[in-house]
């Protein structure tokens, strides 16, 4: 199960002057289901595409079970697979659309069965859909063919991003029955990304988080960037934000630093140690889930999203104004 | 204005009896076209497709040039090609001066830019993910090339008709590499500007119907293709 | 796949285009000018030769100027032209080896039956001297070839330079029967060789809206010429071809089928061979 599928050092891919990955070092274990979380621009996408040797890193090493790869290589290509955050269908009909791998591969065995499979294994019927254009398809329909193309190869590790992100309710659910369905396979990985980060934790075995290019240890509930201010009077530092609001911080040791607080120290109310510090902010959204204790409160701060946890019965109303509280020594630099 | 009526008339006499003439300056007009729509689709969608697809040094500059180059003159190109061709020409032992072969050179100057810059912006606008997703479905080099050469089909298909139109529709290389020979050279405008020349408007006339109705062929037959 | 299949149906058109295209028969490219080509003459007397002689006549018809330098630049093989003094220069420039007179006919002042300017019976320098002095549109080739250098000589000969940048001049820079044309629609006077104006008044029925007004003397003369080239020039011509064509033109048959070239009852050409 914990068998090492893939090993990044010091990995790096930079567009233009933007480093969406920044010396990233990783590991990831074959077998089941890893999700991997992060803020928007965070770098997964790019991650994604490097882990399914799409691009070739800037600097820096992939090794693919224990062996350095490249894109285009055949030790990989046919192993594994992407699907990109939109699926993109070739002007074909949807039946080409599916068997285009395998014309890639020059296998022409049983290729009607075989597309039929794969796609009632994404919910769609063969008669119905094998012969539409994909112009003819919903936004879920043309992502379950896109899925289909991908679980037509059957490849080893099959890679998503954000399969469902623009999706409707009844193709989500069919989506995540297939990868639960593949990933239940002997020797099959799934990776993939959602912004969804309690579907993500939902259908994932592992999740590992995401920030600025690197992994980081754990899920961050609040996020600020520079510049910082320090307050003449007091001398502590804040982070400024809309009509003057005020979050503090620790004395950051850069101008541009990025101040990361994990979700897990955030709380409601205000704190009582001796270097907790709080601030005001508007509930959003409370979001709770089917046997667990905890719900997931999403709020703004000053202008800034903040995530946190807590327990069912603390949760505030939407709307409400309250006070975030953490100890200033577990906020990290970036 | 009658010339106008009677050029019409003149263009179903001709089509329907089938004029030797205008038959042979149809037939001249398509060889000299689509030789050099062919050679310009060799040269052009590989040109096009790397000024599109892929990112490099100076590839601005590149797509500068080549826009510029639609600009260029016919009469002009026929000046540059007869400059070359001419037996006092760098390539007069050629002999290729009044052929058809000489008139396509002309004609695949003005062609290659169309195709290359129509080329070079079909796979501009060209979806990224459709890389991404050969890739990921196993394709290698060669199968990503010809897999994204035939998404962009209408695109090239479309590209081959505009230039389809200048080179059928140009006078200025025709006349003067050319030479409006009869039964040769002679092309169908080549063909209107000497009945022009000579006062015979209605058959001039006719014969840009003619062309048109080659034109209409050409499209009808090009969209029935694409579905 | 459909995409090879796609690409082989591409390459096979243009190769057989290229092969049709590029059939060679025996043939000869003569240079000439406008008016032997606009009055149907060459399409009258091509068959006839081909028929004598085996050897097909390919021709471009433009100015006399642009025809005497395609033979420059040694791109045709023989030249069939109307400018005399250019031709006697062309020979001395050692572009041409030798010409031989095949034909003449004469050029004429045409003008509007209205006649505004009242050249009618004049002698051509009295006539140019008074369309000059009344500032009447006079539209001129404009295109360097054997009608329009003769234009201009006529001016010089009328007295003072010829007009380049007046007004009534008009320069159109196309050939003999368009600048007929051009002439009608302006309302003014041209000089043109007589084959064309006849050919010109055949397409209107024998009811052009121009008329010879100005005729006669030998200064109008328009002699033809056929020229062969220079082989020292051009070592590359079909001098062999263009010989033949020499001399049948002025052979008797040749001679006879151009004093039968008739349009409205009227020679367009007089043959003149020695």
């Amino acid at each position: 199960m914990s068998r090492t599928l893939y090993t990044l050092s010091g990995v790096s891919r930079c567009y233009g002057a933007d480093r969406a990955l920044d010396c990233c070092t990783l590991t990831l274990y074959g077998g089941g289901i890893t999700g991997i979380a992060g803020p928007n621009g965070s770098g997964k996408s790019t991650l994604l595409k490097l882990l399914a040797f799409i691009e070739s890193p800037d600097e820096g090493s992939i090794f693919f079970q224990g062996r350095e790869e490249h894109p285009f290589s055949s030790a990989v290509r046919h192993r594994v697979t992407l699907m990109p955050q939109t699926p993109f269908l070739m002007r074909r009909r949807v039946f080409q659309n599916v068997s285009y791998g395998l014309a890639l591969k020059k296998d022409g065995e049983a290729v009607e069965a075989r597309v039929r499979q794969s796609l009632s294994r994404v919910g769609l019927d063969f008669e119905k859909f094998a012969g539409r254009w994909p112009h003819e398809l919903s936004g879920g329909e043309s992502q379950r063919v896109a899925l289909a193309a991908r679980l037509i190869l059957d490849p080893e590790v099959l890679i998503l991003d954000e399969p469902t992100a623009s999706v409707d309710a009844a193709s989500s659910f069919l989506i995540k029955n297939a990868l639960l369905d593949f990933a239940a396979k002997p020797g099959k990985t799934v990776i993939l990304t959602s912004h969804d980060a309690s579907w993500l934790e939902d259908v994932s075995d592992t999740v590992i988080f995401f920030f600025r290019g690197r992994q980081v240890p754990e899920k961050t509930g609040l996020m600020l960037f520079g510049p910082f201010y320090e307050d003449s009077g007091s001398g502590v530092w804040v982070k400024r934000g809309e009509k003057g609001a005020e979050i503090p911080v620790s004395s950051p040791p850069h101008a541009e630093s990025v101040a990361a607080v994990p979700e897990r120290c955030l709380q409601l109310g205000q704190g009582d140690g001796g270097d907790a510090v709080w601030f005001r902010a508007e509930v959003r959204e409370v979001a709770r889930r089917k046997g667990s204790p905890h719900a997931q409160v999403t709020l703004i701060g000053a202008g800034f999203p903040i995530t946190l946890s807590c327990p069912v019965g603390d949760a505030p109303d939407p709307g409400a104004m309250v006070d975030v509280t953490y100890p200033l020594t577990d906020l990290q630099w970036l | 204005m009658d010339f106008i009526v009677d050029g019409f008339f003149r263009a179903l006499v001709l089509l329907i009896h089938g004029d030797p003439q205008t038959l042979s300056a149809v037939a001249t007009t398509l060889k000299a076209a689509s030789l050099s729509i062919g050679i310009s689709l060799i040269m052009g969608v590989p040109a096009g497709f790397c000024l599109g697809y892929y990112e490099f040094r100076g590839k601005k500059t590149a797509r500068i040039i080549v826009d510029t180059m639609l600009a260029l003159p016919t009469v002009f190109i026929g000046l540059l090609v007869y400059a070359f061709l001419s037996n006092r020409g760098p390539l007069g032992g050629w002999g290729l001066l009044f052929t058809i072969p000489a008139i396509s050179v002309g004609q695949t100057i003005l062609a290659l830019p169309v195709i290359t810059a129509l080329t070079a912006s079909t796979l501009d606008s060209l979806d990224q993910d459709l890389r991404l997703t050969l890739i990921s479905l196993g394709a290698n080099k060669r199968q990503l090339f010809f897999t994204t050469l035939w998404e962009v089909r209408y695109g090239i298909v479309a590209a081959a008709m505009t230039a389809m139109g200048r080179v059928m529709t140009e006078v200025g290389i025709s006349m003067m590499v050319g030479g409006n020979i009869k039964w040769h050279t002679r092309t169908i405008t080549t063909a209107i500007a000497l009945e022009t020349g000579k006062g015979m408007f209605a058959e001039g006339i006719a014969l840009g119907l003619v062309l048109l109705a080659i034109a209409l062929v050409v499209n009808v037959s090009v969209s029935v293709f694409r579905r | 796949m459909i995409q090879k299949r796609f690409m082989v149906g591409i390459l096979a058109v243009l190769v057989s285009v290229a092969v049709a295209g590029s059939v060679h028969a025996k043939a000869l490219m003569m240079a000439t000018t406008t008016s032997t080509d606009n009055t149907g003459l060459l399409d009258y007397l091509a068959p006839e030769f081909t028929k004598d002689t085996g050897i097909e006549l390919k021709w471009t018809s433009v100015g006399t100027g642009k025809a005497l330098k395609l033979g420059m630049n040694c791109d045709v093989d023989v030249l069939l032209v109307h400018a005399p003094p250019a031709e006697k220069r062309y020979i001395k420039d050692g572009y041409a080896e030798s010409r031989r007179e095949v034909m003449f006919n004469d050029f004429v002042i045409v003008g509007p039956a209205a006649d505004p300017a009242g050249v009618q019976g004049l002698t051509v320098a009295t006539a140019l001297s008074v369309i000059r002095e009344r500032g009447k549109v006079f539209v001129s080739r404009g295109d360097n070839s054997g009608t329009n250098k003769k234009e201009r000589l006529l001016w010089k000969a009328a007295g003072g330079p010829a007009p380049e940048k007046e007004a009534w001049y008009v320069q159109t820079g196309q050939g003999m029967l368009s600048t007929l044309n051009i002439t009608a629609e302006r309302g003014g006077y041209t000089m043109t060789d007589r084959g064309t104006y006849i050919k010109y008044s055949h397409q209107h029925g024998g009811k052009p809206p121009l008329n010879v007004l100005v005729e006669g003397g030998v200064i109008l003369k328009n002699q033809y010429s056929v020229l062969i080239l220079n082989s020292t020039n051009c070592p590359a011509v079909q001098k062999d071809l263009a010989q033949a064509f020499s001399a049948w033109m002025a052979g008797d048959k040749a001679q006879g089928l151009i004093a039968d070239f008739r349009l409205l009852g009227m020679a367009l050409f007089t043959p003149n061979a020695q």
